[in-house]
């Protein structure tokens, strides 16, 4: 009885753990370009019972061995990343990619970030950064007297000059994509790091080979957090847990059966 | 222990591993690819049972007891995830992975491209194709599988997935993490109509609200086996005190 309090203990944790993940989910419904998480569960080690007296009697049949299952762990929360919705802006420097890949990001520390939340500004030397500041890999100067920016599907990012009709090129976006996205690490901010489990980055112009995503210019990706699921969830995570803390009781109560035996 | 006290107490036991199979399965409701498992009841022949059975005399010592465990092997709900890396199986079979100790047999298809460009599962084990290797991929390119178990790679066939048949699903047993292990005897051959579902996964088959009645069930048959243990005590005591009654 100990045992399945233990175990009823496990799927209580592992729901928590899902509880949890809906929580981010849910605070981010309204972040753009974030990427809902989904939690996954294994379940733990398995105890072989032996049975006494099960073999010893001469006319029993073979007894097949008895194993009890000590639970579930949360194994994992990857990271889902279906397209978020689109939503208009008009900003020349919103962009969303439409389709695979990632825009990359130089770091304070030198080190690329990747990111799917394309709301970009010049800086005062008029390099595209993101909101915290980082700056857009390859850099993309546009000079602050630059008027109609345009960010074409393949990244290509163009713009006049005051006085003149011919526009100038100020250079091209390379977007990055991961043969395992879900496995990457997330930084917060809506950055992502590459790992182990998500493979080294192959960066390629957008629309391109490598099968990335094309740019649109004036849009933001919302977040993918589908509210009506998250709720889904969590109303099925509830439930679960109920009836994992119902075993609790249930074991609680047998418990205390076997001791008015000996009242 | 007077026979009544002792086959009750055997009813408490096999009810506990009940309740701990349960508790086990209720856990897992949220864990794809969990199947759940169900208990076999059977009774314990002592053999002052078995010499009253010969001699056509009530039996004296028969036991419940829970003998094995099976697990229901039906199909669990198909979830959407988007994620290229799940795939989940529509019919009988299972995905073999190679770890150190051997061959492992499960229904969880959360696949993923390692550092060496095997095809694997989260705990790093190399998922087999057809021809019983590890399937080599493309580490840069994500990858596409078909229905018929076929992996792709930007176009190109890098190979078939194996999905195993096993002849009879008693000869798996569980290894935790929702791996199987199959007796060495057992015969597997391919799945011949199983289809391959790139971007959902196989959910958990433990029905909770099934499993919360099931709990109400093996909890009041605790409760009666106890009155029984009391009642035997009971009648124990009443045959001493009125012994001792006639003998004074």
């Amino acid at each position: 009885m100990i045992r399945a309090l233990y175990t009823a203990g496990s799927g209580m944790t592992a729901q928590q753990t899902n509880v949890d993940n809906i929580a981010n989910n849910l605070a981010n419904s309204n972040t753009a370009g974030f990427k809902m998480r989904r939690a996954q569960f294994q379940d733990l080690l398995y105890q072989n019972v032996s049975q006494p007296g099960a073999a010893s009697g001469s006319q029993t049949t073979a007894a097949a061995g008895l194993q009890l299952g000590l639970g579930a762990k949360p194994s994992a929360n990857e990271i889902i990343f279906t397209q978020g919705d689109f939503q208009q802006t008009n900003n020349p420097y919103d962009l969303v990619i439409q389709g695979a890949g990632f825009f990359q990001i130089q770091q304070p520390n030198g080190q690329i970030a990747y990111t799917r939340a394309g709301a970009f500004q010049p800086d005062r030397n008029g390099n595209l950064v993101t909101q915290d500041g980082n700056q857009l890999t390859p850099p993309i100067t546009i000079p602050p007297q630059a008027q109609s920016v345009t960010i074409a599907a393949d990244g290509t990012v163009s713009f006049t000059l005051p006085g003149q009709t011919a526009a100038q090129t100020a250079g091209q976006i390379q977007l990055a994509n991961f043969a395992n996205p879900g496995g990457l690490n997330s930084l917060g901010k809506n950055l992502f790091t590459p790992t182990d489990a998500s493979g080294d980055p192959t960066v390629g112009p957008p629309g391109g080979q490598e099968g990335l995503g094309t740019i649109q210019q004036g849009y933001l990706e919302s977040s993918n957090v589908n509210v009506v699921e998250e709720f889904i969830n969590l109303i099925t995570s509830q439930r679960a847990y109920e009836a994992n803390s119902k075993v609790v009781k249930a074991a609680d109560e047998m418990y205390q059966q076997v001791n008015q035996v000996v009242s | 222990m007077d026979p009544i006290t002792a086959i009750a107490a055997s009813g408490m036991r096999s009810r506990t591993e009940t309740l701990d199979a349960l508790a086990n399965n209720i856990a897992n409701a949220g864990t794809a690819g969990y199947k759940a498992d169900s208990e076999s009841y059977n009774l314990y022949f002592g053999q002052d049972a078995w010499d009253a059975y010969d001699e056509n005399r009530p039996m004296g010592a028969e036991m419940p007891l829970v003998q094995k465990d099976w697990t229901n092997f039906t199909q669990g709900t198909l979830l959407e995830t988007g994620n290229m890396g799940d795939v989940a199986l529509t019919s009988e079979g299972f995905f073999v992975v190679q770890t150190a100790s051997g061959l492992l047999y499960t229904r969880t298809g959360h696949f993923r491209i390692g550092k060496s460009g095997k095809l694997e599962t989260l705990d790093g084990y190399a998922v087999l194709g057809s021809n019983g290797k590890a399937l080599q991929l493309d580490p840069t390119k994500p990858f596409t599988i078909s229905p018929s178990g076929q992996v792709s790679q930007e176009n190109a066939a890098v190979g078939n997935l194996q999905i195993l048949n096993v002849d009879t699903v008693d000869n798996l047993t569980k290894r935790g993490g929702t791996y199987f292990m199959l007796s060495p005897t057992a015969k597997t051959s391919p799945a011949k109509d199983t289809q391959v579902m790139q971007g959902k996964i196989e959910g958990s088959n433990v029905e909770p609200t099934q499993a919360t009645v099931k709990l109400v069930g093996v909890l009041r048959q605790f409760e009666a086996l106890q009155k029984a243990v009391r009642i035997a005590t009971e009648m124990g005591k009443e045959a001493v005190e009125q012994v001792a009654k006639v003998g004074g």
